[in-house]
């Protein structure tokens, strides 16, 4: 295979698969989200245990919650 | 030694297309914010950067910019009356954005001051720079 294609399908593939992997934590982390706001869960603990402290915290610096 | 190498600036603007591209795609899919009239006009004239300039790398074709730039060049310049009309430069009355989504819609604001609009300005003048100093390599230069 000619090293242009080589190049073009590697950071194509870079650029999908981060655009992938950015939607499906985009995706979880807005349905926390809702869940927290919709159910009024603001056990941070247990949501920390859950692996998802990091999520809410980004979502609180851009003032969700507010 | 230049800075940056000009056979690689066709690959920086292909990057460029191809983020932008898939980043728009991301904005109105992933993150459900509708795109106003203005930010469709610059997806038609950014998606078929993708393609071109991809064609272009693989058939090493000199021309490519021929093709290429007059897209560039038309979403720049959509591009910059979209930054006018978001910041107010022009008024809003002067936008094609009178029905469905306005196009001064704040949507993302990251940092204080990087909004769609910006980010869109910035891929386009990144692009028509690539476009007008790359250099593609040709056959004969491979090896030498």
């Amino acid at each position: 295979m000619r090293k242009e294609i080589k190049i073009l399908v590697l950071i194509g593939a870079v650029v999908v698969i981060a655009a992938v992997v950015g939607a499906r934590y985009y995706r979880e982390s807005l349905q926390i989200v809702s869940r927290v706001l919709s159910h009024g869960e603001t056990d941070f603990e247990r949501l920390r245990r859950q692996g998802n402290a990091d999520i809410l915290c980004q979502w609180q610096t851009i003032g969700a919650f507010q | 030694m230049p800075i940056i190498r000009r056979e690689i600036l066709p690959y920086l603007a292909w990057v460029i297309a191809l983020v932008g591209a898939i980043g728009s795609i991301f904005f109105s899919e992933v993150m459900q914010l509708p795109p106003c009239v203005l930010c469709w006009y610059q997806r038609i004239a950014l998606y078929p950067l993708v393609i071109i300039i991809g064609c272009g790398i693989v058939m090493r074709d000199s021309r490519m910019r021929n093709y290429a730039l007059p897209f560039c060049l038309i979403g720049l310049a959509i591009s910059i009356y979209h930054n006018l009309v978001y910041y107010r430069i022009i008024p809003e009355s002067l936008a094609p954005c009178a029905q469905g989504v306005p196009c001064t819609l704040r949507q993302i604001e990251w940092l204080g001051f990087v909004t769609i609009p910006l980010m869109s300005l910035a891929a386009f003048i990144g692009l028509a720079l690539c476009l007008l100093f790359y250099k593609l390599e040709k056959e004969g230069e491979r090896h030498a």
